[in-house]
C-alpha cells in the first residue's frame, strides 16, 4: 500500500516536471521564432525601400530625357501635391476572386486595377487632360505620313520583377536567367536576320540579364502581339478583333528597344489601338514548368493555361508577391522602379465577396488608427444600398458621421438605358419610343432608387466629353404627352378593356409587352415604376426578371420587347459596334435593338476615317442629336460611385478620370 | 463483417457511378453554358469574326464541350442533316429565326470531323452556289485535326505528330471560295482540291460496326470525363485553368477545420445537456432547455451570422475579426500566435455552424439515456448502493450514448454542405465558398468535382456509421 503510494507520487511529480519543461520549451522556442521573424521582417522592409545597394543599375543619362516626341506629350502633373510619407501597407478591397493575372487574357475591372499597379503601360493618358497621351514605357511613339506605320522606342531601365514562386517551388532555369538568356540569343539572331544595320553589331545572349533580373525589351511587346493574335488564346478574342486591320508583315522589333507595327488601312480606330500595346515576359510565358520552350503549334493553348497563370509578374511600380484565392492579393514596392507613384511599401488587396462586409472593413480600419493590427481596409467604394445605409445611420458616434471616415465620388464612363426592340410591332414607331421615354419618372428614379448617385444623360455618349451635345435636354416625365403620342401612332382603346390596341396586318393587337430585366433590386424597382405609369395610359408591361445567363441568351437571340442594361465606355467615342445597321441582323451583335438608320450609318462611316478632332466632335454631336430624335433607347444615367476612406489615407481625393478610377499610386499613408 | 464491408464497398461503385451520371446530365442540360462567358459582355460583338469563332471552337474542343453528352450517333449523320443545317445558317429565304441560326452554327461546329463526308457531298453536288461556298468554308474548319495539348510519356513522338497535324491543318485552311466577292481561289480550283483530298482521306470516315459501337459509347462528354476520373483527374477549371483537384485539396483544410470543430463543439455541449435533461425529465428546467434549443434551431444561420457580426466585430464590443480564416500577416507570426489567431478568427463561424445542431443531438442524447435508465442493470447498480452520479455517468451514459456516437459519421458531410453560406459570409476560403463562386461562373468541372467528392464523403460516412454500430455494440452483428 505504502509502496504504491510512493510510486504514484513519483509518477505525478515526474509528469509535472515534464509538463513544466514542455511549457518552458514551447515558450522559449516561441521567443526565438519571434526574434527571427522580426529580423526577417526588418530586412524585407529594407529591401523593399531600396536602402540596400539594390537601386536600378541602368544610368538614365544613357538614353536621355530628350527622346520624348511624336504623338506623346510628357505629363508634368505630379503624383502627390507635396512630399509623401513613404512606407506602410496600403489596404484595398475587391469584391471577387481574380481569375488570374495573365493580363492579356484577364480584363475584368479588378484585374485591370491590379495591372495598373503591377505593370508599366507603353503610354498612359494624362492625369488631368485624358485625351492626351504621355510616355511611360515607350518614350517615343511616331506615326508615318501615310498613317499606316507606328513606331515606338522604349526605355532601357524597366525590368521584369522576380516571378512570385511558391516556397517549395524550384525553377532554377528561371532564377538563374537561363530562359532570359535563351530569349536573348533568339532575338539577337532574329535582329541580325531582319535588320541589316545590326548585322555586325555584337549582341550577347545575356545582354538583358542584369543583376538577377530580366530587362523589358521590344521583343516582349512583339511577344504580346503574337499571343494576342494567336487564335488558340481564346480570351484575347475581344482585343484581337480590334487589331483585324493589322499588316502582320510590318510588325517587328527593329532593335532591342524599338519596334514598329503596320496597318493595312488608314483608320482612326488604328490610331487609338496603337496606344493599347503592352508587354508579356517571353522569358517566362514561352517556357514550360521544366524550362523547355513550347512548340509553336501549342504555344497559344499553353499560354492560356500557363503553369504560372494563377500568379502575376509585372514591370511596374509594385511587384506581385502572392495571391491566395478568397483571401488577398499582396504587392510590394519595386525599389528599381524609375517612374514613381509607389509611396507605400506594400499593397494588400483583400478579397471580400459579401458586400455587406464592405462597410465593416472601413470601420475595422478606422478603429485601428495608431495600432498595428492588420484589419479592415483604408479605402473602398460602396454600392448604392450600403451608401445609403452608412450615411443614414442615426448614431452620431458612427465613424461615418463623426468625420473620421470621409467620402467623395468618382464618375464612370458609360450610361444605363432601356432598349426598345425596333423589330417588334410595338416599338418600330419612334413616336411610341418617345411615349415610353415620357412615361418614365426618370428624375424620381434617380433620387429615390439611385440616391442621386448619377446624372441623366440624353444620348450614347458620356456627359462631359467634348463629343456630347449639351443643348439636348433630358426628357421630362409627362404622361399626357405620352398618351397623345401613342394615340398619334394609332394605338387606341377600341374595345374599352383598358388596354390600348391597334390593327396590325389585319389583326387586332393589344399593347402588352414583356420587359426583360436582370434580377437586381434597383432594376426591378425601376421597372416597377415604369410598369405603374404605363398602366395609367393603357399599356400593359409584364416584367421578366432573369438570371444573367438566361437574360443574355434572350438578348442575343432578340427574343425580347424591351430590356434594361448599361454600356461601359471610354473617352474614345466609337458608335460602330452598337449602332451600325449592318450589325442589326447579325446573331449575337451589340445592335440588338435593331437600330437601322441611313444617316447614322453615314456618320459612323465618316468618323471611321476622320482624324481631325474638331470634325470628330461635330460628327459625334450630330450623331447624338440623331439618336435623341430616334429614341432607340430611353437613356437613364451616368453613374457616380461613392468611395470612402479612413483617417490613415492621405491625398485620397486624387481619383483617376479614367480607369482605374481609384488611384492607389497617388495615395500614401500617414505614419503606420 | 469483412464480407459485409466488401459487399458495401462493391455497392458503392455503381451508386457513385449513378450519382455522377445524374449530376453530369443535370449540369449539362442546365441553362447557360461555360462558353457563353467567353462570348458575353464586351466580346459579344466580336464573336462573329472568323478567328474569334475559331477561339471559341478550340475552347469547346479542349473541354470536350463539342461532344454529345451521353451517346454519340454522329457517325450516322446524313447529307440531309448537314444540308438542312447549312440552309439554316445561310437563311437564304429569310425565314429562320436568329435563335435557330445560332443553334445551327453551333451544331455544325460541334459535329466537327463527323460532318466532313456530307460537306464534301454538298460541295460536289449541291445545285445552289451559296450552299457549295458555305460547304467549302465549313470544310476548312471541320476537316481540321485536333492538336495534342495533353502530352503523355511519349512526348517527343507527340510533338512531331503535332507538327504534322499543324501542317495538314494549314494546308486546308485557304481552300474555300466566296459567292459575292473574289477570293484567292476560284470555285473550280477549290472543288478540285477537295475532290483530290477526299480521294486520299475518305477511308478515315468508313466506320466498321465495332468503330460505331466505340464511338457511340466513348466519344462523348461523359465517357471522356469518366476516363479522366479513373486516373483521379477531375479536369481543369474553365476559369483559372488549374487542375480542380489541386484547388479542392488546398481548400479542404479550411472546411475540415470548421466541420470538425463544429462537430466537436456540438457533442461537447449537447451530450451533457441531453443527459442533464434526461435526469430531470419533464421538469420545468427540462422544458425550458428544450424550448430554447428549438428556438435556436429555427433561427437561420445567415441571420445569426449577421447579428453576431454587427454586435461583436464593430462598435463598442468589437472583440472578433469580421472575416477570414487567419490574419494576412500570419507568415510573420510564431506557431503559437498562428494557433491563437486562427481560433480567434473561426470562433464566430463555428458558433454559427453549431448552434443549430444542438437541438437534434441533445434530444437524441436525452432519449438514448432514457432508454437505458429503466433497464435492469441500472436498478441493480442503484440497489447495490452506488451514488446516483456514478450510476448515470458510468453505467447509464456509456450504454445510452452508443447510437449518438454513430451519428457523427453522417454529420460530417452534412456540415460540409451546410458551410457554404457561412463560408461566404465570413469569407473563409474553403470548399463552400469555392463551389458558390464556381456555380455562378458556370465552372462545370469544379462543380462536378466538389459534388462528387462530397457524395463520396457521404457514402463513406454512411458506411462508417453502419460499421461503427457493430463495433461499439456487441449485440449488433452483420454476419
Amino acid at each position: 500500500m505504502v509502496k504504491e503510494f510512493y510510486q504514484r507520487l513519483f509518477m505525478t511529480v515526474l509528469l509535472l516536471i515534464l509538463v513544466v519543461i514542455g511549457i518552458v520549451f514551447v515558450w522559449q522556442n516561441n521567443r526565438i521564432e519571434a526574434n527571427q521573424l522580426k529580423a526577417q521582417k526588418a530586412s524585407r522592409v529594407e529591401e523593399v525601400r531600396g536602402t540596400q545597394s539594390s537601386g536600378n543599375p541602368v544610368d538614365p543619362s544613357l538614353w536621355g530625357q530628350s527622346a520624348f516626341a511624336g504623338l506623346l506629350e510628357p505629363d508634368f502633373t505630379p503624383w502627390y501635391p507635396n512630399q509623401p510619407e513613404v512606407g506602410g501597407t496600403l489596404k484595398l478591397l475587391i469584391g471577387s476572386d481574380p481569375k488570374g493575372f495573365n493580363y492579356l487574357i484577364e480584363n475584368s475591372v479588378d484585374v485591370s486595377n491590379i495591372q495598373a499597379l503591377n505593370m508599366t503601360p507603353l503610354v498612359t493618358r494624362h492625369k488631368e487632360e485624358v485625351t492626351k497621351y504621355a510616355p511611360s514605357l515607350a518614350t517615343y511613339l511616331g506615326r508615318s505620313d501615310d498613317y499606316l506605320t507606328y513606331s515606338y522606342r522604349i526605355r532601357p531601365d524597366i525590368f521584369w520583377h522576380t516571378p512570385a514562386l511558391d516556397e517549395d517551388e524550384t525553377r532554377p532555369w528561371l532564377v538563374d536567367g537561363t530562359s532570359c538568356k535563351a530569349v536573348g540569343s533568339r532575338t539577337a539572331a532574329l535582329l541580325k536576320k531582319t535588320q541589316p544595320h545590326l548585322k555586325n553589331v555584337a549582341l550577347s545572349a545575356d545582354r538583358h540579364w542584369v543583376n538577377g533580373r530580366c530587362r523589358v525589351t521590344a521583343h516582349d511587346v512583339i511577344f504580346w502581339m503574337k499571343m494576342m493574335l494567336n487564335p488558340q488564346v481564346g480570351k484575347a478574342a475581344s482585343a484581337r478583333s480590334y487589331f483585324s486591320d493589322l499588316d502582320i508583315s510590318g510588325v517587328m522589333a527593329t532593335g532591342d528597344f524599338s519596334l514598329q507595327i503596320k496597318f493595312k488601312n488608314k483608320k482612326y480606330k488604328n490610331d487609338l489601338i496603337s496606344k493599347w500595346l503592352s508587354t508579356v515576359p517571353e522569358f517566362l510565358y514561352a517556357y514550360d514548368a521544366d524550362g523547355t520552350r513550347f512548340d509553336d503549334e501549342v504555344i497559344g493553348t499553353k499560354f492560356e493555361e500557363h503553369w504560372y497563370n494563377p500568379r502575376g509578374v509585372g514591370n511596374g511600380p509594385y511587384r506581385f508577391v502572392k495571391f491566395e484565392r478568397g483571401v488577398a492579393v499582396q504587392l510590394e514596392r519595386d525599389p528599381w522602379y524609375p517612374l514613381g507613384g509607389n509611396a507605400a511599401d506594400r499593397i494588400e488587396i483583400k478579397i471580400v465577396k459579401d458586400n455587406s462586409q464592405h462597410p465593416r472593413m472601413l470601420l475595422k480600419s478606422a478603429s485601428a488608427v495608431g495600432k498595428s493590427k492588420n484589419e479592415g481596409v483604408h479605402v473602398t467604394s460602396l454600392g448604392s444600398q450600403q451608401y445609403r445605409q452608412v450615411l443614414g445611420d442615426e448614431d452620431p458616434k458612427s465613424p461615418f458621421k463623426d468625420g473620421s471616415i470621409k467620402h467623395d465620388f468618382f464618375w464612370t464612363y458609360g450610361y444605363g438605358y432601356i432598349g426598345w426592340n425596333a423589330d417588334k410591332a410595338f416599338f418600330s414607331d419612334k413616336r411610341v419610343r418617345w411615349a415610353m421615354s415620357y412615361a418614365l419618372k426618370t428624375d424620381e428614379i434617380l433620387s429615390e432608387i439611385r440616391f442621386n448617385l448619377g446624372k441623366r444623360t440624353t444620348g450614347p455618349i458620356t456627359p462631359g466629353l467634348p463629343h456630347y451635345d449639351d443643348s439636348l435636354k433630358p426628357i421630362p416625365f409627362d404622361l399626357k404627352k405620352a398618351a397623345a403620342l401613342l394615340n398619334e401612332a394609332g394605338w387606341t382603346d377600341s374595345d374599352n378593356d383598358g388596354i390600348l390596341d391597334k390593327t396590325i396586318n389585319g389583326r387586332k393587337t393589344a399593347f402588352e409587352f414583356t420587359f426583360n430585366i436582370v434580377a437586381k433590386p434597383t432594376h426591378r424597382m425601376t421597372a416597377e415604376i415604369l410598369k405603374e405609369s404605363l398602366k395609367k395610359i393603357g399599356v400593359k408591361c409584364n416584367l421578366k426578371a432573369m438570371e444573367w445567363a438566361n437574360f443574355l441568351k434572350e438578348l442575343q437571340t432578340k427574343q425580347f420587347d424591351a430590356v434594361m442594361l448599361g454600356w461601359g465606355t471610354s473617352p474614345n467615342v466609337d458608335f460602330d459596334q452598337i449602332w451600325h445597321s449592318r450589325h442589326a441582323d447579325e446573331p449575337q451583335s451589340s445592335n440588338y435593338v435593331g437600330f437601322r438608320n441611313k444617316k447614322a450609318d453615314e456618320i459612323i462611316e465618316a468618323m471611321e476615317f476622320e482624324f481631325d478632332m474638331d470634325k470628330r466632335y461635330a460628327l459625334s454631336k450630330a450623331f447624338h442629336r440623331l439618336i435623341y430624335e430616334e429614341q432607340p433607347y430611353t437613356f437613364l444615367f451616368q453613374s457616380k460611385v461613392p468611395y470612402f476612406w479612413t483617417p490613415q489615407l492621405q491625398n485620397a481625393t486624387a481619383v483617376g478620370k479614367v480607369r482605374p478610377y481609384l488611384n492607389p499610386r497617388a495615395w500614401y499613408l500617414n505614419g503606420e | 463483417m469483412l464480407t459485409y464491408t466488401l459487399k458495401r464497398i462493391a455497392l458503392m461503385v455503381p451508386t457513385f457511378f449513378a450519382i455522377s451520371m445524374l449530376v453530369f446530365v443535370l449540369l449539362n442540360f442546365g441553362a447557360g453554358n461555360p462558353g457563353a462567358n467567353q462570348l458575353s459582355g464586351e466580346g459579344s460583338q466580336d464573336a462573329q469574326k472568323g478567328d474569334n469563332r475559331e477561339s471559341y471552337r478550340i475552347f469547346k474542343e479542349q473541354f470536350n464541350l463539342d461532344k454529345p453528352i451521353l451517346f454519340n450517333t454522329r457517325y450516322a449523320l446524313s447529307n440531309d442533316d448537314v444540308e438542312a443545317t447549312l440552309e439554316q445558317i445561310l437563311n437564304l429565304d429569310k425565314s429562320v429565326s436568329l435563335a435557330d441560326q445560332i443553334a445551327a452554327r453551333d451544331r455544325i461546329e460541334n459535329w466537327g470531323r463527323y460532318a466532313v463526308p456530307s460537306l464534301i457531298h454538298c460541295l460536289l453536288n449541291h445545285e445552289r452556289v451559296e450552299m457549295r461556298a458555305k460547304a467549302s468554308q465549313r470544310l476548312t474548319v471541320n476537316a481540321k485535326e485536333r492538336i495534342i495539348t495533353k502530352f503523355t510519356d511519349n512526348i517527343d513522338a507527340e510533338r512531331l505528330e503535332n507538327k504534322a497535324i499543324a501542317k495538314r491543318n494549314r494546308e486546308i485552311k485557304a481552300w474555300r471560295f466566296y459567292v459575292d466577292k473574289a477570293g484567292e481561289k476560284t470555285e473550280a480550283q477549290v472543288v478540285e482540291f477537295w475532290r483530290q483530298w477526299w480521294s486520299t482521306h475518305s477511308k478515315v470516315w468508313s466506320y466498321s460496326f465495332p468503330d460505331k459501337v466505340s464511338i457511340f459509347f466513348t466519344d462523348t462528354r461523359f465517357a471522356k470525363y469518366w476516363s479522366n476520373l479513373l486516373r483521379l483527374d477531375f479536369g481543369k477549371s474553365h476559369i483559372d485553368k488549374k487542375p480542380v483537384l489541386e484547388t479542392v485539396l488546398s481548400k479542404l483544410k479550411y472546411s475540415i477545420t470548421l466541420a470538425v470543430s463544429s462537430v466537436f463543439l456540438i457533442y461537447l455541449i449537447s451530450l451533457p445537456l441531453g443527459i442533464w435533461s434526461a435526469v430531470r425529465q419533464n421538469t420545468v428546467a427540462d422544458k425550458l432547455v428544450t424550448f430554447i434549443l428549438f428556438m435556436l434551431y429555427s433561427l437561420p444561420s445567415f441571420f445569426v451570422a449577421v447579428i453576431l457580426l454587427n454586435a461583436l466585430t464593430v462598435g463598442d464590443w468589437a472583440i472578433f475579426p469580421n472575416l477570414g480564416f487567419q490574419s494576412s500577416d500570419a507568415h510573420e507570426m510564431t506557431a503559437l500566435e498562428v494557433i491563437k489567431d486562427v481560433l480567434w478568427h473561426v470562433t464566430l463561424p463555428i458558433v454559427c455552424m453549431s448552434y443549430g445542431g444542438l437541438a437534434a443531438l441533445s434530444r437524441y442524447a436525452r432519449t438514448g439515456l432514457l432508454d437505458v435508465i429503466r433497464a435492469d442493470y441500472i436498478r441493480t447498480a442503484r440497489a447495490k448502493g452506488l451514488p446516483e452520479g456514478i450510476v448515470i455517468v458510468k453505467h447509464a451514459a456509456r450504454n445510452g450514448m452508443i447510437p449518438i456516437l454513430t451519428l457523427m459519421a453522417t454529420l460530417l458531410p452534412a456540415l460540409i454542405g451546410g458551410s457554404v453560406i457561412i463560408e461566404v459570409i465570413f469569407q473563409i476560403p474553403g470548399m463552400g465558398s469555392y463551389i458558390f463562386t464556381s456555380v455562378t461562373q458556370y465552372d462545370y468541372n469544379v462543380v462536378m468535382a466538389v459534388l462528387l467528392i462530397s457524395s463520396l464523403l457521404t457514402l463513406i460516412g454512411m458506411l462508417l456509421a453502419d460499421l461503427s454500430y457493430a463495433l461499439v455494440d456487441p449485440r449488433i452483428t452483420f454476419d
